[in-house]
């Protein structure tokens, strides 16, 4: 075994020299109509030497005197050998592939199909779509490409999380996520810490390199991932990455610019100056004042008083017109906060080999500095793919890669210290960065420090100034992560294939975050600081042992079978340290805090499972599918923890028995399935433990932890375990319809699925007059019922200009339809103000909270001061799933410029935009601004029923603050006041891209020269009033739909250049 | 050729090998235990009991009491509309009391039981019996008799207001039982925050609680003369009081001043409040809060004198102040003017003495003008001086009792809030209860229902049982 590698490496290396040639050999490459093929690779066999064919077909290779053999290869063509004797002249007529010709799909197990053949519903996205997409997180490029496939985006901040869903939502408490395989390895797309406050952490997929990838292949329904087990319940996205080609070496470098800017910013306004009602009248009440509202009196009725010694602004306090010294008062504009992002991509690829041994090595570094000052992430990816054939019976492949990746994030969120929540309650006569903006003001430690080293912001620290926040508060991650597999596969005969594979995915992220020392001008303190050390390590090794079988049994029937066994074992622990009180300012280090509290934590899953699947065709008309799979999972009751399922799929090609292979249907394919697949438990749900006390039940502090006081404590946890618990089962009916029409000129694909999900492990609410609080159960019942559509339409082909469509729609809907007995809700995320929650007999994630009370013909009852009634019960005020979403891809090619452009629209989906509601409150919103001095009559009926004509004011100062319209009804007004429709139709990308042509390149020695100019974001059309509403403020998590001080989305413009030689 | 098929085999079987280990094992918590000691599960009790005494179900009462008023955010609307909905409480219910004090009471009795440890169960149902006794003041009806019960009773049921008074004073007669047993090795000593495993002082605490939780029902019953019995029984002193110690540290901080840090420039002392203590000259006022500019502030990180605001503040549990002013009231009701009138004294030295303020005079010119039972023409009068300066001498430890004393007397007599009247508060009355929390009413719907109409209603200005 070593020899034979030794002994490649070896020849791989001396053949890179290049050889002394003895004579020449010449010829011109065809198709089989007679038509020159150009960039065929013509090859001699068992070497390294090898060029292509030129734009005429034509090519000329010097070969040994004793002549050896030449290999004649190119996509979609048969590959020819021809011994070469003693011509001096070969000249070869490639036949196209025939019958397995079509498109070919990764399945599961990393098993390439024919599309033609399967019953279920398969994507394929095409690799270049995701570099060209120009995002930093993979999740982030699939979307709007794929039917069925929904991807949300956390926000615009620069290694953020994005959420992506396969057929909308099945499970409660477990993940709803997708499985990621990476080159038939199951690797960790997990995210962690992304909560109502905090900072935008990222979710794993963002460490794979899009440049890297051969193929990406989307698996939706149970039919399609029964084979690779529960991780896949919620569906696949199989990845590929690129292998060697034989021959000489090719090296592939591409570089890429980009500018981000914000695309989209709630509206502030500009009139009002910072303060409240005083004794009736809107008074200016300044930053040393603590005051946090804007509805102090009109910014044109003000002016400064010169005082130089004036703390917070050296031009001075504001006062009256008149009184002061002339200089008129001036709002601040708060988007001068931002600067200018950019990305910078470089990536360069080496590939090459022989027959018997091919590499891949790629490189690359990618570089994002975000709008906000400081905010920043990078990553570093190293791979090499080696595929060996060791005899001509045993092949064998190796892949390791390398990932480092992290960067400065920014605190956002529910936060006193996060940046949106201090800059859009700032107000606007406070100028924020003390005169200067952007990273200029960042930089200069007077924006946000008063001389004594107490901190400068509207509410004299209160709030934290952005400024202040992005310097004082860090929070810095780094990843490292190795990702590889091995795998051997051996033909014991002409059908049968043996195949083992060893996958691990390793890595570890390393977070430091901490608050600094804040303290009022006064003296208060307000944060004692923090410094937090965490540790995340994960290891997931997985083992694949799978024998397949291919025959045909006579003309007509072929069979083949996949048999397989599977064990998987992931570790994931997290060491943490946690200090408070620090010592000393500007100093994030551990050793800076007085108390330090530490932790650790320990989880183990393992899954083992056996499957197997058998397919069959019948003349190439009839397919039947039927894969049954046999799971045990260390999460469930021992006595318990074996289930098994099975899927079954069919499909019929009707053109194929009606004979017909053109005119206006060419193709038609009917196909049907049903499947189920099911899903474990939660860790350690199946026992009650002991937790470290924690004495909490306040809801606005945190509690006492223990240990504490000089001891140690536990107490029972309130979550009953449960040992009788079994897994969900998800059952899905899909059918489908497949077509080519025209001549092939449109291609169409539309799909109906039915799932239900039930015995739902559910942690359900009990009430805590138990003792407990939660109880783990099976319960419950979610329906998900959607069309799929997916078509392509070649719409022109004249000569040098084509014209391709590609469209996609999705509409899909998940039904609650059964929770508990007696549980009607579980939060999934959100406030106990407003959340995001799992409701019986409404869909999925419905948006939870306050409203105003209507009566039963739904008019809104109206008090008798005028003012509409809050409903004294919280019920469903929104729903975040869309009505249905769409992309619409459009490439227009001619010669070598191409052009195309990708069109996202959403229609429905309502998201809470708590943001709106707090500017509101505090009178820093546009919206606040522009009523605050009008009148209204709210449209609703009396308590007698009769329809309401008294004009109320919205905020007369005289009725001092609580009879403020957004005021009066407690911080941030009701959930119901604030849910808004975030349709959108966007322009996603667009992208122009020019070819060298053949000539320039033949005389530059490259391949391929390709630079292009795209634009990401460019146009967002949509009624939301807050940022992007693609957006979420607990990232990859359950619930969705809430906006609360999210940070903004962004637009991009792009160059770049790539180059193969 | 054969290595290779070896070498394929020998991987394959381990991994058969490998995956047939016991995959059970995988899911036990390493980081948690299965079951712990009792001196591990009596901190944490204690704990909570403490923090519940400062916290939310302090500062809400505050509130509505007008010694503190909102001035950001939801304190705002507390203090303005009286917006205490059916969240504000969840976490209290939840995970304060019954997944609290109550749960791990339960346990304390469960395992002391078992280990015959009369002390751990003495003490376990003294703290049971002060949440309960918190709690039904604050909610009516409330799951008693049905409660901890596990799998047992998913739905317990409401007792009323009254059965659960009189639980309350059965758990703090069974306490005592227990307590009064022979000391038994391996029983509370470091592990007992509050008196080390004193027994003695245990019991005094007991009585000292059922005298309170017997005021509680002044309107219903008469019971001064169990209380003074039960005064006689209860600790004498101020050293032998219940207190708990808090810790500079933010996490082991107390609640009063970590709300004041963490929420800063929400909460403020009612203007009402502030003013009427300077006008009255009362000593205490410096040690209650501070003045800065037009605003009076209960903390400020760097003002050590404000006692009940302290990161390590020392917190009694029931102080001897209260212990006094419930003696003074009693005699008073049953006819001792004049043991009503030391008591009163005595209330007033004590609590300046707790506070914290040596000021001869100030204390003597004070007493004459506030704690003269003289200057009352009738009984109501003199009721009325009492309960007030319980009010004055209550800010801060025990504001939740000063709000018991006003729903059962009337007195201080105070204004509701301007735009009170609500949703939750038709009436705009100064709130006499809480709302039922959203969790318990979600998950038992059919006995909250029953126990609401059992009530007549459950809003804020829907008076329980105890105080009609």
């Amino acid at each position: 075994m070593k020899r034979i590698l030794l002994t490649s490496l070896m020849s791989l290396l001396v053949c890179m020299y290049v050889q002394a040639q003895d004579r020449t050999v010449t010829g011109k490459v065809t198709d089989e109509t007679g038509a020159p093929l150009p960039q065929v690779t013509v090859l001699l066999k068992n070497t390294t030497t090898g060029t292509p064919t030129d734009a005429d077909g034509n090519y000329r290779l010097s070969v040994p005197e004793d002549g050896g053999v030449l290999l004649f290869r190119f996509l979609g063509y048969t590959t020819q050998e021809i011994e070469i004797g003693s011509k001096t002249v070969i000249n070869v007529q490639l036949a196209p592939e025939a019958l397995d010709a079509g498109e070919v799909v990764v399945t599961a197990v990393g098993i390439k199909a024919n599309k033609a053949a399967l019953g279920y519903s398969i994507q394929n996205v095409n690799p270049d779509d995701l570099v060209s997409a120009k995002e930093t997180n993979l999740v982030n490029a699939l979307s709007s490409k794929v039917a069925g496939v929904s991807v949300v985006s956390s926000s615009g901040s620069p290694g953020a999380s994005a959420n992506i869903r396969i057929r909308g939502n099945t499970s409660i408490n477990g993940s709803n996520q997708p499985l990621f395989v990476l080159d038939g390895v199951p690797i960790d797309n997990s995210s962690s810490g992304n909560g109502t406050a905090g900072v935008d952490n990222s979710n794993r997929a963002i460490d794979i390199n899009p440049n890297d990838i051969a193929s990406m292949t989307v698996l939706k329904g149970p039919a399609a991932t029964a084979l690779y087990g529960i991780r896949a319940a919620n569906g696949a996205v199989i990845i590929t990455t690129k292998e060697g080609e034989s021959g000489a070496p090719r090296v592939k470098y591409s570089t890429s610019a980009t500018m981000d800017e914000i695309n989209k910013f709630p509206d502030l306004q500009n009139e009002w100056s910072q303060g409240r009602p005083v004794g009736g009248v809107a008074t200016w009440r300044g930053p040393e004042t603590f005051d946090g509202f804007s509805w102090g009196p009109a910014i044109s009725s003000l002016e400064y008083d010169g005082d130089s010694e004036y703390l917070f602004d050296s031009r001075g306090r504001l006062v009256p017109r008149g009184t002061g010294n002339g200089v008129p008062a001036q709002a601040f504009d708060q988007t001068d906060f931002f600067r200018k992002g950019y990305t910078l991509d470089n990536n360069v690829s080496i590939d090459g080999g022989t027959e018997q041994l091919r590499y891949f090595f790629s490189a690359g570094h990618l570089f994002q500095q975000g709008v906000v000052p400081n905010a920043d992430f990078s990553r570093t990816t190293v791979r090499m793919n080696l595929n060996m054939n060791l005899t001509d019976k045993l092949t064998m492949g190796a892949s390791g890669s390398y990932i480092n990746s992290g960067g400065s994030r920014i605190q956002r969120g529910s936060n006193l210290s996060g940046v949106m929540l201090g800059l859009l309650r700032n107000s606007p006569t406070f100028d924020m960065g003390n005169g200067k903006i952007g990273q200029a003001a960042a930089d200069d430690r007077s924006s946000y420090l008063l001389a004594d080293g107490s901190q400068r912001s509207y509410r004299a620290g209160i709030y934290d100034n952005p400024y202040w926040t992005v310097n004082k508060n860090p929070f810095n991650d780094d990843v490292n992560r190795i990702i590889g597999n091995l795998n051997l596969n051996y033909k014991l005969n002409d059908w049968i294939n043996i195949m083992y594979k060893v996958g691990m995915d390793k890595f570890t992220d390393e977070r430091l975050f901490a608050q600094d020392i804040n303290r009022s001008y006064n003296g208060a303190t307000r944060d004692l600081g923090s410094v937090n050390q965490q540790t995340r390590t994960s290891s997931n090794v997985n083992h694949d042992i799978i024998v397949t079988a291919r025959k045909s049994i006579n003309e007509d029937l072929k069979v083949n079978g996949t048999f397989g066994f599977n064990y998987w074992k992931r570790v994931f622990t997290t060491k943490a340290a946690g200090g408070t009180t620090l010592a000393a300012p500007d100093f994030y280090n551990i050793a800076n805090a007085t108390d330090v509290v530490a932790s650790e934590n320990i989880s183990e899953r393992r899954l083992s499972g056996l499957y197997a699947n058998l397919n069959f065709e019948y003349k190439n008309q009839f397919f039947l599918n039927y894969s049954g799979r046999n799971d045990w999972s260390s999460t469930l009751p021992k006595a318990n923890n074996s289930f098994f399922y099975q899927a079954i799929s069919g499909a019929w090609t009707v053109t194929e028995a009606l004979d017909i292979d053109q005119g206006v249907v060419s193709y038609a394919k009917l196909r049907a399935s049903w499947g189920q697949v099911g899903n474990d438990a939660p860790l350690f749900a199946t026992t009650s433990y002991f937790n470290s006390a924690g004495n909490t039940g306040d809801g606005f502090i945190g509690g006492t932890g223990f240990p504490a006081f000089g001891l140690n404590a536990f107490e029972r946890s309130t979550q009953l375990g449960n040992d009788q618990l079994k897994p969900e089962t998800t059952t899905t009916l899909e059918f489908g319809v497949d077509m080519d029409l025209f001549d092939g000129k449109v291609g169409l694909d539309v799909t109906y699925y039915d799932a239900e999900t039930t015995d739902q492990i559910i942690s359900v609410q009990v009430p805590a007059s138990t003792g407990f609080t939660n109880l783990v159960q099976n319960a419950g019942l979610i329906s998900n019922k959607g069309w799929e559509i997916e078509a392509d339409w070649n719409v022109m082909d004249k000569g040098d200009f084509t014209w391709d469509m590609a469209a996609n729609f999705t509409k899909s809907e998940s039904i609650v339809e059964e929770l508990a007995e007696g549980v009607e809700t579980i939060i999934l995320s959100g406030f106990t103000s407003t959340s995001s929650r799992v409701v019986a007999g409404e869909p999925y994630g419905s948006i939870y909270g306050s409203g105003f009370q209507k009566d039963a013909n739904g008019n809104t009852i109206i008090d008798a001061n005028g003012y509409p009634l809050q409903d004294p019960v919280i019920r469903v005020v929104g729903n975040p799933t869309p009505d249905w979403t769409a992309g619409i891809r459009n490439t227009w090619s001619y010669k070598n410029f191409t052009l195309t452009a990708l069109v996202d629209i959403r229609q429905g989906g309502d998201v809470w935009c708590g943001t709106c509601g707090i500017i509101n409150y505090f009178g820093t919103s546009k919206l606040s601004g522009d009523l605050r001095d009008q009148t209204v009559v709210f449209d609703g009926v009396l308590a007698d029923g009769s329809r309401n004509t008294q004009a109320v004011p919205y905020a007369d100062p005289a009725g001092g603050l609580g009879s403020n319209f957004w005021v009066r009804y407690g911080f941030g007004g009701l959930s119901e006041q604030n849910v808004h429709d975030g349709s959108w139709v966007r322009l996603r990308e667009v992208t122009v891209s020019y070819n060298l042509p053949q000539s320039v390149l033949s005389a530059l020695k490259f391949n391929d020269v390709k630079i292009s100019a795209s634009g990401r974001n460019l146009w967002l059309n949509t009624d939301y009033p807050g940022v992007d509403p693609e957006t979420n403020l607990t990232g990859a998590s359950n619930g969705f739909g809430l906006d609360y001080f999210n940070m903004p989305n962004t637009r991009s413009y792009n160059i770049s250049l790539s180059v193969t030689f | 050729m054969k290595s290779y098929k070896k070498l394929f085999l020998s991987v394959l079987a381990l991994t058969f090998i490998m995956s047939s280990c016991d995959l059970e094992e995988s899911n036990v918590d390493p980081s948690r235990p299965l079951s712990v000691n009792l001196n591990l599960i009596l901190p944490s009790t204690l704990g909570q009991t403490a923090y519940n005494q400062m916290a939310l179900p302090a500062r809400q009462p505050g509130i509505v009491m007008q010694y503190l008023t909102g001035i950001d955010a939801q304190q705002v609307a507390y203090s303005e509309n009286y917006l205490f909905t059916e969240n504000t409480f969840n976490n209290y219910w939840n995970f304060g009391i019954y997944g609290g004090v109550l749960k791990d009471g339960r346990d304390l009795i469960a395992l002391g039981t078992e280990a015959e440890q009369p002390y751990y169960v003495g003490i376990g149902k003294i703290l049971m019996a002060e949440a309960f006794g918190r709690l039904t003041a604050s909610f009516g009806d409330v799951p008693f008799s049905d409660a901890l019960l596990g799998t047992e009773s998913l739905k317990p049921a409401f007792d009323t207001q009254e059965q659960v008074y009189d639980g309350v004073q059965r758990l703090l007669d069974e306490a005592i039982t227990e307590l009064s047993k022979a000391a038994v090795a391996g029983g509370p000593a470091g592990d007992d925050l509050i008196f080390s495993g004193d027994a003695g002082l245990w019991i005094q605490t007991a009585h000292a609680l059922k005298a309170r939780f017997l005021m509680h029902l002044t309107k219903r019953r008469s019971v001064y003369g169990t209380v003074l019995s039960e005064l006689g029984q209860a600790f004498t002193t101020a050293i032998d009081e219940p207190r708990f110690q808090w810790e500079s540290a933010i996490t082991s901080a107390n609640p009063f001043a970590k709300f004041g840090i963490g929420r800063p420039n929400t909460l403020a002392i009612n203007p009402g409040f502030g003013q009427a203590m300077t006008t009255r000259l009362d000593p205490r006022a410096s040690k209650y809060f501070e003045l800065d500019g037009t605003q009076y502030n209960f903390h400020n990180s760097n003002n050590t004198e404000l006692i009940w605001a302290q990161n390590a503040s020392l917190i009694p549990l029931i102080s001897l102040v209260e212990l006094k002013l419930y003696e003074a009231e009693a005699k008073l009701m049953t006819g001792d003017a004049a043991g009503a009138q030391t008591a009163l004294t005595e209330a007033v030295d004590a609590s300046m003495a707790q506070i914290g303020v040596s000021d001869a005079a100030a204390i003597a010119a004070y007493k004459t003008a506030y704690a003269d039972l003289a200057a009352g023409a009738t009984d109501q009068d003199k009721l009325n001086i009492i309960i007030t300066e319980a009010y004055y001498a209550l800010y801060g430890h025990q504001m939740h009792t000063a709000w018991t004393n006003f729903r059962r007397t009337g007195f201080p007599a105070m204004t509701p809030a301007a735009n009170g009247a609500g949703g939750l508060d038709p009436s705009g009355a100064i709130p006499v209860r809480w709302l039922y929390p959203s969790g318990e009413q979600q998950t038992n719907a059919v006995n909250v229902d029953a126990a609401i109409a059992n009530q007549g209603g459950a809003l804020l200005d829907d008076n329980t049982w105890a105080f009609r």
